[in-house]
């Protein structure tokens, strides 16, 4: 007696489909496993990695969401995009006390702050600060409210007006305080050996 | 209600005072975050001769964040989907606090003007671009006639 199988001229292919769910599944779970972990322990470290799991894991959902209609799929899509999961984009919250004060007396009345669109003089008392982006405007950089580009600098590295980037020249600034840093401290030790000499 | 922000008072005056040329934005009574928008077609575009209506809101940490715009007209266009969700840069990575709502609108009009099939939102119409560019602006025309009347246009005939 011919089976089912053999009378359609079809090998039991079930099996083997689930075969291949199960694989697909299996990796699917371990691109989320990976992307879970990977986001804990190296945000900092592996921008990029992270980045490009981040779209193993976006396209993982999307297959998820096209193929089985899952709606948490596509939800978490929508969640991937509205977070933008930038996490080291902003500089720290001490790289506003590096920047260039401006006076009043430099500016003009109608020098206006660029984010709240007010004009310098109309504030009692400003603080303006420059930033080290080397536009070139007779302050060889734009001015803005420290009030204003404080909250923007947080989550963003670079000048509002001509998009440069301050990380990198921020980067510089820290390794050459930590050498000036490591050069007083010799000098600290050597004179503290010469103190030795004398008193010793 | 949070006391809105001085700089959205000024950039609503202005709008209003001094508006951009083919687009009109007005405030929501109930919530002056709430834009509504229309705006003309660029000339020798397929959308020419079209008013498209807009809604842009402004969110709580506008301008650290950029507004949410989005087409309520229909549009055949491949940067927009069928959700009227726009696809440009400066709404999305590119925003910079010193951008406003009228350089925003200026920025969608040029979108308008200069479709970008390769980065696409809407892929099936960026698909039909890249094939025949030809026969998609034959259907966006079609559809800026068709859902895209202009008000006075729609509003003489009635």
């Amino acid at each position: 007696m011919s089976t089912y199988e053999d009378d359609h001229n079809i090998s039991s292919s079930r099996p083997q489909e689930d075969n291949e769910r199960t694989r697909t599944h299996q990796s699917l779970s371990s691109i989320i496993d990976s992307f879970v972990t990977s986001n804990h322990s190296h945000i900092e470290s592996l921008p990029e990695t992270q980045e490009s799991q981040i779209e193993t894991f976006r396209n993982a959902l999307q297959v998820l969401s096209a193929e089985e209609g899952s709606t948490l799929a596509t939800d978490l899509i929508g969640v991937l995009e509205d977070q933008d999961f930038n996490p080291k984009k902003g500089l720290p919250d001490d790289y506003l006390d590096t920047l260039d004060r401006v006076s009043l007396k430099d500016l003009t009345p109608e020098d206006d702050c660029p984010i709240c669109t007010n004009r310098f003089v109309e504030d009692k008392y400003p603080l303006i600060v420059k930033l080290p982006c080397n536009a070139k405007t007779k302050h060889r950089g734009h001015i803005f409210d420290l009030e204003c580009i404080g909250p923007w600098l947080k989550m963003n590295a670079t000048c509002p007006l001509c998009r440069f980037d301050l990380s990198e020249l921020n980067q510089k600034r820290k390794e050459r305080l930590a050498e000036e840093l490591r050069l007083i401290k010799e000098q600290e030790e050597e004179e503290e050996e010469e103190d030795w000499d004398v008193y010793g | 209600m949070a006391a809105l922000p001085r700089r959205i008072i000024k950039e609503t005056e202005r709008l209003i005072s001094d508006p951009v040329p083919g687009i009109t934005a007005y405030p929501d009574e109930s919530n002056l975050r709430a834009f509504t928008v229309a705006m003309d077609g660029p000339d020798s575009s397929p959308y020419e001769h079209g008013v498209f209506d807009l809604e842009l809101y402004l969110p709580d940490d506008y301008p650290m964040c950029p507004p949410k715009v989005r087409f309520l007209t229909r549009i055949y266009h491949p940067n927009i989907d069928k959700l009227g969700r726009i696809c440009l840069d400066v709404l999305k990575d590119n925003w910079s606090p010193a951008l406003q709502i009228r350089t925003i609108l200026l920025s969608i009009q040029a979108l308008l003007a200069s479709p970008n099939p390769d980065d696409p939102l809407a892929n099936d119409v960026a698909e039909d671009w890249k094939k025949d560019e030809a026969k998609a602006i034959g259907v966006a025309k079609e559809w800026t006639s068709k859902y895209a009347k202009s008000h006075t246009a729609s509003g003489s005939a009635e």
